[in-house]
């Protein structure tokens, strides 16, 4: 299976940043004094391989003098612990949504489908800056927020499978037994939709992790000293046209690693799909 | 129909157009258009003393006295002399032949009612209260402002808020229509008004000071800096105000464009809370904070030389009761540290910094500046940076925290800036010995200059040796427009003066 993942270069290439970028947001590296604290007398110097930057600061300083390279590293875990935990918390709520509402029917889906309805029809950016400026600027209201724009989204894709899942006729010799709705849905069900959840979130990471910045950019992310790319953006671009390097480096950064996301969770639906799978069997077995 | 028989239909209209535009003076000079930062709440001259805000309406309500361009002096305008009858009496002699756009005369009964409605007025509240008796007439041209008590800030704040408007029309429409359409004596008239657009303003064909070269000035709303910057550059309007000072080194070269600086007077201040219980209430503390951070070189840095460090206290060159004998703390963190060890921080202490974002140009990155230099002496700050209005709701709650910082524009005057700390202000975090309220009151009503100077140096003096705040700087204010716009010199108080510009 994970050959079969890994039988591409792109998708090789995505799966070592995904990897990689996770590793930075977990390994606990105390950022550098350099990234942090401001110093003015180092404002704007360019990156290392531009005349007047230096190999102390590869990436080159901001505005304030800050270590570009230093705050990308430090900024990194912020803007991955958010986007992970948004995506886990979101997909968590919404597959359980989704599974009581495909699996029980009746009253219960009718209510959560026009709670899906509702915040999917309410524009994203919208609703995420309003609610951020109700609850507050923080590390975690942020995290719920995200989460609430997102749920819905895995809410629809789990119920149609819970749909048709009820239907099925291993459920139907788990009910006929007389299983309890709750060990349907959790022990034979639930397994069931894991795959799409899993597709849907790498695209959700990726999703989220463009929301956020945004939301950075728009001055509502994380507070300072902390830092988010997004966020390294919108502070830069006041000055792109004496800095170029201060919006570009955050930009990649956000860019390769969304672009990998996508391409990994390409990858999983592909792996995933029952039918391309059957597919690529019978290639292999011509 | 066909389209040449359209053309041909609108051949008489054109013409007809042509002839219009040639046929009266009120057609001939330029249209400027300036790119505003703020679409104002109101224009009601009454009704708020922010200079964004006056910027507009100063062009169309005029006031009996003003501030020189550039310092705190107070010159002529709609009043053409002034003179105290006794310490508590106070004339001026109104300009004739003068009349409001909408045809009412100016004269002593017009001055009367809007110097009545100015001493009412809720902006101006703080420096008003229980200071004028009655405002009278005294002859057709001639008021007099009878005080409470003898005050020497009389004339500044006439110069701040002493516009003129038809009592006729202001009594017939009230101040809510008023502050949607004001009329004054100015040199223009307000024609349209598109909330979050733009304001339109035509030439006053009767104004007492001649035709202004302008035919029009309209208004337009560009909230965004670099927006705003860009509308210049591309030549869609021909003055940016607020230009952002990041942008003055690139506007600077650019040949079609012409920028000028002009100190400005809003005090960037990190204001102590010295009644919560943290270290801050240690004078050494406060003084060891104001030696951490490197106010020349946040000027010339980040500011581009376009701002001055507030020198050691809270009054600048330009205002009056600046005390030349201070200058800036000195930066010297190792000092500093000296400090926090004597007052028992060897290692520092943790403390809160709040600060607006998106207020002041380059607000958040003073925050995190200062915020800076206060780590590197060993101080650790936890930062909150917060919306104007989070920022305003966190001041009424009272719960700004030990250190709370922005930028504070007041009249040009001592009297303006100290009162603002006296017992019971909403500005007040730190408490003085008793001489401090006692100075403050005996300047108020101190009429001979001198001897009023003598106690705005001393209070000068205290504000220095036991710090309010950690004095920061004072950014410039940048005006760039194309290089064809003639006579516009920015002002210290930052109210826009179009009366001399020409294009």
């Amino acid at each position: 299976m994970v050959r079969l993942l890994l039988s591409r270069p792109e998708r090789r290439a995505a799966l070592t940043v995904c990897l990689l970028v996770l590793a930075l947001a977990v390994v606990w590296l105390p950022p550098s004094a350099s990234a942090i604290r401001p110093d003015l007398s180092m404002r704007f110097t360019p990156p290392a391989w531009v005349s007047g930057g230096s190999w102390s600061t590869p990436l080159g300083t901001d505005f304030l003098g800050r270590d570009i390279w230093g705050r990308l590293l430090y900024a990194t875990r912020y803007t991955i612990l958010i986007s992970t935990a948004a995506t886990l918390l979101a997909a968590a709520s919404g597959t359980v949504a989704g599974l009581m509402a495909g699996a029980q029917g009746g009253m219960a889906d009718a209510l959560l489908m026009r709670a899906v309805d509702a915040v999917l029809a309410f524009p994203t950016i919208l609703l995420v800056l309003s609610l951020v400026a109700v609850l507050g600027q923080s590390l975690s209201s942020l995290v719920g927020v995200l989460a609430l724009s997102g749920w819905a989204a895995y809410a629809r894709v789990v119920r149609s499978a819970a749909l048709s899942l009820r239907a099925s006729e291993f459920v139907e010799a788990a009910r006929a037994l007389g299983a309890t709705p709750g060990r349907i849905i959790f022990r034979h069900m639930l397994p069931n939709v894991l795959p799409s959840v899993t597709v849907l979130s790498t695209f959700q990471v990726a999703r989220f992790m463009l929301l956020e910045s945004s939301m950075s950019f728009l001055g509502l992310g994380v507070v300072p000293p902390a830092v988010t790319w997004g966020g390294m953006v919108g502070e830069a671009r006041n000055y792109l046209q004496d800095a170029w390097w201060a919006v570009a480096a955050p930009g990649t950064a956000i860019a390769v690693t969304t672009l990998a996301f996508n391409i990994l969770g390409d990858g999983l639906r592909d792996l995933l799909d029952p039918r391309l799978v059957s597919l690529s069997q019978h290639r292999a077995n011509l | 129909m066909k389209p040449s028989r359209i053309l041909l239909l609108l051949i008489p209209f054109l013409i007809v157009a042509t002839a219009l535009s040639w046929a009266g003076p009120a057609q001939q000079g330029g249209v400027l258009v300036v790119g505003h930062h703020l679409d104002p709440t109101t224009l009601d001259p009454f009704g708020t003393t922010t200079a964004a805000f006056q910027s507009v309406f100063a062009q169309i309500v005029e006031q009996l006295v003003v501030f020189d361009a550039e310092r705190a002096v107070v010159r002529p305008w709609l009043a053409t002399s002034w003179r105290w009858l006794d310490p508590t009496t106070f004339e001026m002699q109104l300009r004739r032949g003068v009349s409001f756009s909408n045809g009412e005369p100016f004269d002593a009964e017009a001055a009367r009612y809007s110097l009545e409605l100015l001493f009412r007025a809720a902006p101006y509240s703080a420096w008003t209260r229980d200071l004028v008796r009655s405002v009278e007439t005294a002859g057709p041209h001639t008021v007099r402002i009878r005080l409470v008590r003898p005050s020497a800030f009389l004339l500044p704040l006439l110069a701040r808020g002493s516009f003129v408007v038809p009592p006729r029309h202001h009594q017939e429409v009230g101040a809510a229509r008023f502050a949607q359409q004001p009329i004054g004596t100015g040199p223009f008239v307000l024609s349209e008004w598109s909330k979050g657009a733009r304001i339109v303003l035509d030439r006053n064909p009767r104004y007492w000071g001649g035709q202004h070269p302008l035919r029009q000035v309209i208004f337009r709303v560009i909230p965004d800096d670099s927006a705003r910057v860009v509308a210049l550059q591309a030549g869609e309007i021909d003055v940016a105000l607020n230009a952002p000072i990041t942008h003055f080194n690139r506007l600077k070269i650019d040949r079609n464009l012409k920028v000028i600086a002009a100190p400005g007077l809003r005090k960037f201040t990190s204001f102590f809370n010295t009644r919560l219980d943290t270290p801050i209430r240690d004078r050494r503390v406060r003084i060891a904070m104001n030696l951490a951070v490197d106010g020349q070189s946040i000027v010339r840095r980040v500011f581009g030389g376009q701002a001055q460090v507030l020198p050691g206290h809270w009054l600048l060159p330009q205002e009056f009761g600046y005390n030349p004998d201070l200058k800036p703390f000195p930066f010297d963190p190792a000092r500093a540290r000296q400090l926090l060890a004597e007052a028992g921080f060897p290692n520092g202490f943790e403390t809160q910094l709040t600060y607006t974002v998106g207020r002041y140009p380059l607000d958040k990155e003073l925050g995190e500046i200062v915020a800076g230099y206060l780590e590197a002496i060993g101080v650790r700050v936890r930062q909150r940076p917060v919306e104007y209005g989070e920022f305003l709701r966190l001041r009424s709650a009272g719960q700004l925290g030990p250190i709370h910082q922005w930028g504070l524009l007041v009249p040009p005057d001592a009297h303006f800036s100290y009162s603002l700390f006296t017992k019971g202000s909403i500005y007040r975090f730190h408490d003085y010995p008793d001489e401090w309220d006692r100075l403050i009151e005996q300047a108020a009503s101190e009429l001979d200059s001198r001897r009023r100077e003598a106690i705005y140096r001393r209070l000068a003096v205290l504000s220095h040796e036991d710090p309010f705040g950690i004095y920061l700087i004072a950014p410039g204010n940048l005006y760039a427009m194309r290089a064809t716009v003639q006579g516009l010199t920015p002002r210290f108080d930052e109210v826009l003066w179009l009366y001399d510009v020409a294009k």
